[in-house]
């Protein structure tokens, strides 16, 4: 368009090119708007990546790696090893040989660390017994003493000007030897140094013989010794007495005999073990055959028990025995190539109350020559005859790793580095490093969401304790309480939430007129934005204790406020139907006025329904005290015998009425009705006697804490409290969504319905809650999906203990209040982190589910009832 | 029915047998009893609502109310002073009514039996927590054997320990006798302070119902008894009775605060600056050295970069040291200051007496607030009361939050959602047009859109746990190892703050205004937009110039209703930066003035704290209520605006439609 455009009316010229300016800016604004939307919408997007990201390595598998330069040679000149570890870098390996000589070298070279030590001098051990997760060790010789010593590699840091002159140029991130130390150049000014040390206290005597075997433990108080002198068992209380002159430290020991038989039958007994806190002892047969003590009392110890570690087939040989971390659980090896672990579990028929049980068992496929313990994890590495290392991580039952020695040699030991990130092991002359991942063993979906055996406990169970002040302490990550107590939660708040919710959306929608709907609607409404911090304080701080001692009176109301509302309704169709018409403005007011009532009678009920079922005291009778089982029976199955006795009453009387009352006055109809509803409520009352009779009869009570019994000990935070006010809480968003379904529902269909002679309740319950069903439902989805992730109601409310119980009177602990209690001190990248993460994103599957399932039938809803 | 009617011509019904005389039937069909189920589930929802609302609004309304102090005397001799904080019905056990006094027995029996063995009792506030270890204590009406409102009852709140009350004995102040250092002899010394003291006796002269003392170590003798070798260290005051005391105390009481505010003031915002100061050239030394390792790492020890970096470290180090001895110096200025006005303030104590007669002398200085709880007339509580909403809203909180104000806290809420409001609109609007406008329809965008619904409907608590993971650990680590290594191992943004707070809440609000923003766009209608485009307008001018400002109201909506949600939310903070108490507020007049790698104090999460985590619950409650109700005001306000405005977006669409 060149040349100028026609003349127009007001003589300008007009162009008619759009501007190239606007065509940029256009272009421009749609890619902006385009990215920026699409960037937003991938950010969303990010939280369910990013929770995914964090929650996958838990289910990772361990790796296993060979390390550089990990082949070494050793010549230890065919002499048995007594003991094989590495320091806690994986830097220094040592072991103790039979003949008393510790030589300790470095992993990645083979060279050695300093001469051997040969704390004993000449004198060759006959026996010894090292700690696997610390540095003590106990020595027995064949003059009939033992000698405790601690034998590690020992790792400092020092700064520049402590480390030796040649040490200091070395680049960092390179070591070096000095003087029998090996020195890391960590990182500027800081250098790592190992060294191995040996170091052994006083000689005591603990009989003639030589001694066969020993065992020890070192407690706070002192160390107990059990040795095996010739045929004589002892138990020594061994305390260093220090002399204050010489600042000499001589053990001095309290020595009790026990109780031995020798068993020939089973061999020679091999091995000799004693518990961390010294309260068990095992000896162990060549043949697997092993007898436990009971050292609880070291004065006076007693055999315990006996049985077979190995299967009783002829030839099967104990080929290892030892401890897991915490030194309570036994790990034992045959040469069947079983590894089980057994621990100690209450058992009333035991001799002491416990017995030993076998709780795992991992089968490989030839003889067991090692097993060694992390010393920080519940994980071993155990070595086979056909020269195979695996790892195996005992809680989670599962195989972690393995590999194999080149030519399939024999192990003779294996050895994992405290930080759980190298595996050493040995056959013959060789040494094989390894660079381990464990990854997160302890986690698999069995754990987290099926029965595990846990260490001490007398089955397999379901369980959530992810810390506690103990070191040796296990955390137990099981799901199953945390879901269990959110479907609880869910449960209690729907069942009071949603009734109401729905019966106020219906009446609202259908029974009321429209000028109140538009301010009623609102008030419910701002209920939704209440934050629940606020309604978390008041359950927490104002409900649960105004309630503890009111239950009765609560739960009372929970049958009389709904019994009112129908007394007085049953009241109002007395009135003659000028009156009822002429007063009609005022049947709100009256509905209003039939709660109060209710609840009076509630209060002055509520104490002698305390002494019908609950013996007069509801929190002792709870306990299992007093009284017997009718009044939980009765309090149970009364909501169920309500509802089928409701049931019988509108159905057959209903037929009943319209049968044969054709002539019946209005009134006569009323008081009929009136009967009919009297009727129904002794037929309520009636059964659930009858139930609670025949149940309490044939011997079943609702109060206990196994998770199926509906009640039990009272607890100030329990679920009453969280489903009364988190029902509350999602009252306004089942009642807004209710409410706008019905509302939804075509104007004509109303219309059409009470034309056709149909009074508005026929309508309502035939035309309008038929179409809007599924607008409801949705309603009731949403409902549910905004209980499941409620934080803080039921961090404040619900006492937070993770227990897997269905009683109402007892607390719990969801998955989003788990979170919340326990993330912020969960250290980022750890197994508890990551669980935690893991529990987010099953809430936000849980809730994303919910919801798109409950939008989708929303949408189609939407659907029809625009096309009706 | 129809069969009927047509044979009976129509009208009322004729034929008494007829199904057209069925009045008993239709009575049936109105389902009378199951409306009124429904009705009343309704009234049920509604009383829970308002009575909630309304039971807050009363308690936090009402525990800044002055209320009389009571003293009551129990048969077993305990004496009590203090406020009813509230009341109770229990069941008394048996040997608690034994116990009592026989007349009594009979009265508590009545009592009893009246009320199907409930007997009444109330809480009492008595404080004094340093001499009792108790804050509150249960008193039951049968206990009591006397109760009166003693008329010089002082309810007093203060710095520490809580709340005293008592009753004034004697006003105390003290004129500090000088310290003659110059004089080396001790003797002649304590002669000069002695002198020294005569003098002040003599210039304060007689003055009725005063009494005058010299304080020579723990003694106040009279000055004609003190002896020659007393060191004389002051000379005190003495004003007598409850009146004269309490005149004394309203006539110096502001004065003392006045200095104790200006010692606060120095050492927050001085003692704070120098401290900055400080700080700031620590971390300048600190990234010195660490550039210089890096660049012995990289080039080697002996390279001329190394060397240089060496030559700036030294350099670096002489500025800190120069930095250090003159922040010394305002240091040890500002603490003298400090000292004097420690000094000065430690001079008016009052001495009081409590219910139970033991003595205690307080100083003016840790005083807040006093008043004789009894004599108040309308006027003064209703100051009080004003006193202490300004305190609440104004100051900072003391006593492990269960006294003082909540300023942090609003502050903390106000910034907090303003930042999430920036972030969230502007990517809520961008979202929205794409998906409203920008996108073709179809299965995915409307895959999208569920989706996004959806969000709004997951646990706050997830996004917590993101927020912490992504943002606190996973971004802040990240620019903490680019840009604040000098502070490592101390985290900057690599743990909770005010920003990763906001980003967390906008990113939960995002569902709420791409919703809103997306229903104002698809309101605008259609027609308007052809006639935009049929003028020859590019899509972008018809957005910006006919469909944005048409949907404005609708996005103002979303914006505030993202707002109230933000800043109701308390589980997510929780994780990423609420704290109990923050050092710091998130913006200061420290450069750069706003900090968004601050912990920061939230409404929400002060309710959690004190309800939940505090120490002694019952005494942080009248705090809770007071907070709750303010956190619900600010969270209606902010609905409310958003009803007005959604009402006027429709009234303009009502007018505007052609």
């Amino acid at each position: 368009m060149e040349e100028p455009s026609p003349q127009s009316y007001t003589g300008r010229v007009r162009d008619r090119r759009t501007r190239p300016i606007v065509k940029v800016v256009d272009r421009l604004a749609r890619g902006l708007i385009s990215f920026g939307g699409v960037s937003t919408i991938v950010a969303v997007a990010t939280v369910c990546v990013f929770l995914v990201i964090v929650a996958v390595p838990l289910f990772l598998p361990s790796r296993i790696a060979e390390a550089g330069g990990s082949r070494i040679e050793f010549d230890r000149g065919g002499r048995a090893i007594a003991r094989f570890d590495v320091d806690e870098y994986g830097a220094i390996g040592w072991m103790a040989l039979e003949d008393g000589s510790f030589v300790a070298f470095e992993c990645d070279s083979g060279r050695s660390l300093g001469e051997p030590r040969r704390p004993f001098g000449d004198a060759a051990p006959t026996a010894w017994s090292f700690n696997p997760e610390g540095a003590d060790f106990c020595v027995g010789f064949a003059d009939g003493t033992v000698r405790l010593g601690e034998a590690a590699v020992q790792v400092e840091f020092i700064g520049e000007n402590q480390a030796p002159e040649p040490i200091r140029s070395i680049p960092v991130g390179a070591r070096e030897f000095h003087e029998d130390a090996l020195y890391f150049h960590t990182q500027p000014g800081q250098f790592r140094r190992h060294t191995f040390a040996v170091s052994l206290h006083g000689p005591l005597e603990v009989g003639r013989d030589a001694v066969r075997l020993v065992g020890h433990t070192v407690r706070s108080d002192g160390s107990v010794v059990a040795a095996l002198a010739g045929e004589t068992l002892t138990i020594n209380n061994v305390v260093e007495v220090r002399n204050f002159l010489t600042g000499e430290a001589t053990p001095t020991a309290r020595r009790t005999d026990v109780p031995y038989v020798p068993a020939p039958e089973h061999g020679a007994p091999s091995r000799l073990l004693v518990s961390r806190l010294g309260d068990q002892m095992f000896v162990a047969w060549e043949d697997g055959y092993l007898r436990r003590y009971d050292t609880r009392d070291t004065a006076r110890p007693s055999f315990a028990q006996e049985l077979r570690l190995t299967d009783e087939a002829a030839g099967i040989r104990l080929t290892s025995l030892g401890f897991l971390l915490g030194r309570t659980t036994l790990i034992s090896g045959d040469s069947a190539g079983h590894l089980r672990a057994w621990f100690t579990v209450a058992d009333e028929k035991g001799s002491d109350g416990l017995r030993l049980a076998r709780t795992r068992d991992f089968a490989g496929e030839s003889a067991v020559r090692a097993a060694n313990p992390s010393a920080r994890a519940r994980w071993l590495a155990a070595g086979y005859a056909d020269g195979r290392v695996a790892l195996y991580h005992v809680t989670s039952s599962q195989t972690m790793a393995s590999v194999r020695f080149g030519g399939g040699a024999p192990v003779d030991a294996v050895a994992i580095a405290a930080r759980g990130d190298r595996l050493i092991a040995t056959a013959g002359d060789r040494c094989r490093i390894w660079a381990v991942r464990p990854g997160h063993p302890e986690i698999n979906l069995a754990t987290l969401f099926r029965k595990v055996w846990y260490e001490g406990f007398p089955e397999p169970r379901h369980m959530w304790q992810s810390s506690a002040g103990v070191d040796s302490f296990e955390p137990k990550f099981g799901l199953i309480p945390l879901i269990f107590s959110t479907l609880k939660a869910t449960f209690y708040s729907m069942l009071f939430g949603l009734p109401i919710a729905l019966v106020a959306a219906i009446y609202t929608s259908e029974f009321m007129a429209p000028r109140l709907k538009m301010r009623v609607k609102p008030i419910i409404e701002t209920m939704a934005s209440l934050p629940s911090v606020v309604l978390g304080f008041l359950s927490a701080l104002v409900i649960a204790p105004w309630i503890e001692y009111r239950v009765p009176r609560v739960l009372t109301a929970f049958v009389a406020a709904p019994a009112a509302g129908l007394a007085f309704a049953y009241l109002w169709q007395l009135l003659p139907v000028r009156w009822s018409l002429r007063l009609a403005r005022f049947r709100l007011p009256a509905m209003a006025a039939a709660l109060p009532v209710g609840f009076w009678a509630a209060w002055k009920l509520g104490p002698r329904v305390e002494r019908a079922l609950f013996a007069g005291n509801l929190h002792r009778w709870l306990d299992g005290q007093i009284g017997n089982a009718f009044g939980g029976w009765f309090l149970l199955l009364f909501p169920l015998c309500a509802l089928v006795a409701g049931f019988v009453v509108t159905f057959f009387g209903g037929m009943f009425l319209r049968v044969f009352t054709a002539r019946w006055s209005r009134a006569q109809m009323a008081l009929a009705d009136l009967a009919r509803f009297l009727l129904g409520a002794v037929l309520a009352f009636g059964l659930t006697a009858l139930a609670a009779v025949i149940l309490t009869g044939l011997g079943f009570d609702p109060r206990g804490s196994e998770p199926y019994h509906f009640l039990g000990t009272y607890v100030q935070r329990n679920a009453l409290v969280v489903g009364f006010i988190m029902g509350f809480a999602i009252i306004p968003i089942i009642y807004t969504i209710g409410e706008d379904a019905l509302s939804a529902v075509p104007e004509h269909l109303r219309s059409a319905s009470l034309g056709a002679g149909a009074t508005p309740w026929q309508t309502a319950i035939r035309i309008v809650i038929p179409t809007a069903m599924s607008g409801l439902f949705s309603a009731a989805m949403i409902g549910l999906g905004r209980a499941v992730g409620e934080t803080m109601i039921v961090l404040m409310a619900a006492g937070n203990t993770p227990v897997l119980q269905m009683n109402i009177f007892n607390g719990f602990r969801t998955l989003a209040a788990n979170i919340a209690v326990e993330l912020p001190e969960a250290p980022a990248g750890g197994t508890h982190y990551r669980t935690l993460f893991l529990t987010a994103l099953v809430l936000f599957a849980m809730t994303f589910a919910l919801n798109t399932a409950a939008e989708s039938i929303r949408l189609r809803f939407r659907k029809r009832a625009f096309k009706l | 029915m129809s069969e009927s009617s047509t044979n009976s011509g129509g009208g009322a019904p004729r034929r008494p047998g007829g199904r057209l005389g069925r009045d008993s039937a239709a009575l049936l069909a109105h389902g009378e009893p199951a409306v009124w189920l429904m009705g009343v589930g309704l009234v049920l929802a509604l009383a829970m609502v308002l009575g909630l609302l309304g039971f807050v609004f009363w308690q936090g309304i009402g525990t800044l109310w002055p209320t009389p102090a009571t003293r009551v005397t129990l048969h077993r001799g305990a004496v009590y002073l203090g406020e009813v904080a509230r009341d109770d019905r229990f069941q008394p056990a048996e040997a608690v009514i034994e116990a009592l006094p026989p007349s009594a027995i009979e009265r508590a029996r009545a009592e009893l039996d009246a009320n199907e063995g409930w007997a009444h009792r109330r809480l009492i506030r008595t404080g004094n927590y340093e001499l009792t270890g108790e804050h509150f204590q249960w008193v039951s009406d049968f206990e009591i054997a006397q109760e009166e409102r003693p008329p010089w009852a002082l309810v007093i709140e203060r710095l520490t320990w809580g709340r005293f009350y008592g009753e004034p004995t004697a006003f105390q102040l003290l004129h500090y006798t000088d310290e003659f250092a110059e004089t080396s002899d001790p003797a002649e010394r304590r002669r000069l302070r002695l002198e020294h003291a005569r003098r002040i006796a003599a210039e304060l002269g007689e003055a009725p119902g005063r009494t005058i003392r010299f304080v020579a170590g723990p003694r106040w003798v009279a000055p004609e008894e003190v002896s020659p070798n007393a060191t004389v260290a002051a000379v005190a005051e003495i004003w007598e009775g409850p009146a004269a005391a309490w005149a004394q105390f309203l006539r110096h009481h502001g004065a003392v605060r006045g200095r104790w505010e200006e010692r606060r003031r120095l050492e927050k915002y001085d003692t704070g600056r120098i401290n900055h100061r400080k700080e700031k050239a620590r971390l300048a030394l600190r990234r010195r050295e660490i550039a210089l390792e890096r660049i012995e790492m990289k080039s080697g020890a002996e390279s001329p970069a190394a060397a240089r970096a060496r030559a700036a470290l030294e350099l670096a180090r002489a500025e800190y040291g120069k930095t250090d001895r003159e922040t010394e110096a305002e240091f040890l200025a500002v603490r003298s200051k400090i000292a004097d006005l420690n000094r000065e303030n430690a001079r008016f104590r009052l001495a009081l007496v409590t219910a139970d007669g033991r003595n205690k002398v307080i100083e003016l200085a840790d005083i807040v607030r006093a008043y004789p709880a009894n004599q108040l007339t309308w006027r003064q509580r209703l100051a009080i009361y004003g006193s202490r909403w300004r305190e609440f809203l104004l100051d900072d909180p003391r006593e492990a939050n269960m006294e003082g104000g909540v300023f942090p806290a609003i502050f903390g809420t106000v910034v907090m959602t303003l930042i999430m409001s920036l972030m969230v609109v502007p990517f809520g609007v961008l979202a929205a047009l794409y998906l409203r406008e920008y996108a073709k329809a179809g299965p995915l965008i409307s895959s999208v859109r569920i989706a996004v619904n959806n969000l709004a409907g997951v646990p706050s608590i997830v996004f917590g746990v993101f927020g912490l993971g992504f943002f606190s650990y996973f971004v802040g680590r990240g620019i903490d190892e680019l840009f604040f290594a000098e502070k490592l191992p101390s985290p900057t943004y690599g743990t909770g703050g005010i920003l990763w707070a906001s980003l967390t809440l906008a990113l939960l609000t995002l569902p709420v205004v791409i919703v809103a923003t997306e229903e104002a766009l698809a309101a605008v209608p259609g027609s308007m937009r052809e006639g935009s485009y049929a003028c020859g307008a590019s899509k972008w001018q018809t957005i910006r110039r006919i469909v944005l400002p048409r949907a404005m109201p609708g996005i103002m909506t979303g914006m505030i209703l993202a707002m109230a949600r933000g800043a109701g939310e308390v589980a997510p903070l929780m994780l990423v930066g609420a704290v109990k108490l923050a050092p710091e507020l998130p913006v200061d007049g420290i450069f750069p003035y706003l900090h968004p790698e601050r912990s920061f104090m939230h409404l929400g999460f002060h309710i959690y704290d004190l309800g939940f985590q505090s120490q002694n619950s019952e005494a942080a409650k009248p705090m809770v209520f007071t907070t709750t109700l303010l956190l619900i005001a600010i969270i209606a306000a902010l609905n409310i605006t958003a009803i007005v405005v959604r009402s006027r977006l429709r009234r303009r669409f009502q007018t505007g439609v052609f």
